[in-house]
């Protein structure tokens, strides 16, 4: 099992010297106490770094982001030269994204209804954490990514970041169904979506992720120094 | 008469005019805005004179009035800069750094709200160059597509043969070119109905150097539409050099036939993809517009053989870093 030691040597901030030509990672931004607070999906192709996320209010691809306060880890999944591919992936989902509503995106370019997800009219309330997971599952060949079931509407660690978020959503769409939103929230947070870049098995188990958290959350602490 | 001695200009000259509250420009009093945008101005400046050959000699210069920030070099030198400026404008510069410098000061003008100007001067000659960095595409480093030495082509003619121990068929085209098309025996016996008759087909066309060109059958089309439409396709794809471009296309391409519920096209479609020679982004593509769609009859198998293709070439990839490892 991967080491408090390991996970410092690969945790690395955005703009790190010496970082391959091209990878895919999972991006975190810490906060002043050093707790990843926003997620997205950090892509080096052709030697230049793109920051892939949803902001609550727009998906963005930045090119060369200002990488203060960010750390990614690639992805065991995601290795190879198929970067142009996912970069391709991100631009056509910010290319098809519906602007004025929360921005969803379920996970697979068609639904099971065979509607690509550009056309569906009721979207789901999403978070950012939400919307990389959403993103890298439309990716993978797996049905499942992260297997969501292991996640329950108690998990506790999770309440001040769904609050936060949840408050968000209220100014946008002020006579939403609270309890709706979330039930259909993704109670994964950012530091659990980073600890997914560092297993290699699929679907992700909460089992699996518990195992390395703690020290994952140790280390961003240590490398707001 | 005059007897003026003008010393021939060579610069580069990037000017901070107008501030966003249109309000002139005072070096000596810059708002927070005018400091930042100077300050990338300089900053790119200098990286570029820095990352341009020959550049002993050239001098930097900072000048009130406006605020100014100038590069100052020999005609041949500000022709360097000028020529590389003229590359990445035209999208044809490779130079990943320059690039980035000049897509630096590119979005700075393009995004807040100041006023700017940007000159070069060739022999005292100036040339703005505010407008064409405005008004040009995101600068970026030209994407190295390479084509593989094996490419698909489109073949009309009539079919004169078929048969062969290693089955062939032959094919005579409209100017009385033969093709000799290798196949395997389904796609021979397939093909002999058409025994003198038009047909047209796709291929894979390996092109080496001093040997004789190969043709191996990947499809027949009986609808002269379909035929056409594929390969003024290909002809696109083929031609677009920016990697990620050419990879939008392709899904645009099989999302049509999705949303028109036209599976049996798209079977086809995919199938001019089915071989070594494509590269893992593109069989990643279509793996990915079609995932949803795993078990949909008419391309089940055909998505089954891209998968495989894509699993064996990132199994090889792999593999070959492990060993020059």
């Amino acid at each position: 099992m991967i080491t408090e030691k390991e996970i410092f040597e690969n945790l690395l901030p955005l703009n790190s010297d010496g970082l391959p030509d091209s990878f895919v990672a999972a991006s975190v931004k810490i906060n002043e106490k050093g707790v990843a607070y926003h997620a997205g999906i950090v892509i080096k192709h052709g030697g230049i770094s793109y920051l892939f996320h949803y902001t609550g209010e727009d998906v963005l691809i930045e090119e060369s982001p200002n990488g203060d306060y960010y750390f990614h880890k690639d992805f065991i999944f995601i290795k190879g030269p198929i970067t142009a591919s996912f970069l391709a992936h991100c631009h056509l989902i910010k290319e098809n994204a519906v602007p004025e509503y929360n921005y969803f995106y379920s996970g697979s370019y068609y639904d099971t209804n065979g509607r690509y997800f550009s056309n569906i009219d009721m979207p789901e309330c999403m978070t950012c954490v939400g919307f990389c997971i959403n993103v890298i599952k439309g990716y993978i060949e797996e049905d499942e990514y992260f297997q969501f079931s292991d996640w329950t509407k108690e998990s506790a660690e999770s309440v001040e970041f769904l609050n936060r978020h949840i408050q968000r959503l209220l100014v946008k769409h002020p006579t939403a169904d609270v309890n709706l939103l979330i039930d259909n929230m993704r109670r994964i947070c950012p530091d659990e979506y980073l600890a997914s870049a560092f297993l290699y098995k699929l679907p992700i188990t909460k089992t699996k992720v518990d195992q390395i958290i703690e020290n994952i959350r140790m280390v961003l602490i240590s490398k707001l120094n | 008469m005059h007897n003026n001695i003008t010393m021939s200009e060579n610069k580069l000259e990037l000017k901070v005019i107008k501030d966003s509250d249109d309000s002139d420009i005072d070096l000596n009093n810059l708002s927070l805005d005018a400091a930042k945008s100077f300050l990338i101005l300089f900053d790119s400046l200098t990286k570029i004179v820095e990352l341009t050959p020959n550049n002993e000699g050239v001098t930097l210069q900072i000048i009130s009035g406006s605020a100014v920030a100038v590069a100052n070099g020999t005609a041949s030198q500000i022709e360097s800069v000028e020529t590389c400026f003229d590359e990445i404008v035209n999208h044809v510069s490779t130079d990943k750094e320059i690039v980035s410098k000049w897509r630096a000061i590119q979005e700075l003008v393009c995004k807040n709200g100041l006023q700017y100007e940007i000159n070069i001067y060739k022999d005292s000659e100036k040339r703005p160059i505010f407008q064409t960095i405005k008004s040009a595409k995101q600068f970026r480093v030209k994407s190295n597509r390479i084509r593989p030495d094996i490419t698909l082509k489109f073949l009309t003619g009539k079919l004169i043969e078929v048969g062969g121990k290693k089955p062939n068929i032959h094919l005579l085209d409209l100017d009385n070119n033969r093709f000799t098309i290798n196949c395997d025996h389904a796609n021979a016996k397939r093909a002999n109905k058409y025994l003198y008759s038009d047909i047209n087909v796709s291929v894979w066309f390996k092109n080496k150097e001093g040997s004789r060109a190969k043709y191996d059958f990947c499809d027949v089309y009986h609808s002269n539409e379909v035929y056409n439409d594929f390969s003024e396709f290909m002809i696109d794809y083929y031609n677009d050099f920016d990697e990620i471009s050419a990879l939008k296309k392709l899904h645009y391409k099989c999302k049509f036939f999705i949303d028109n519920n036209d599976f049996i096209h798209l079977n086809k479609f995919i199938r001019l993809f089915n071989h070594d020679a494509n590269d893992l982004n593109e069989l990643k593509t279509i793996l990915v517009i079609t995932k949803a769609f795993k078990e949909q009859e008419h391309i089940k198998l055909i998505r089954e053989r891209i998968k495989f293709l894509f699993d064996q070439k990132l199994l090889i990839h792999h593999l070959n870093n492990l060993i020059s490892f």
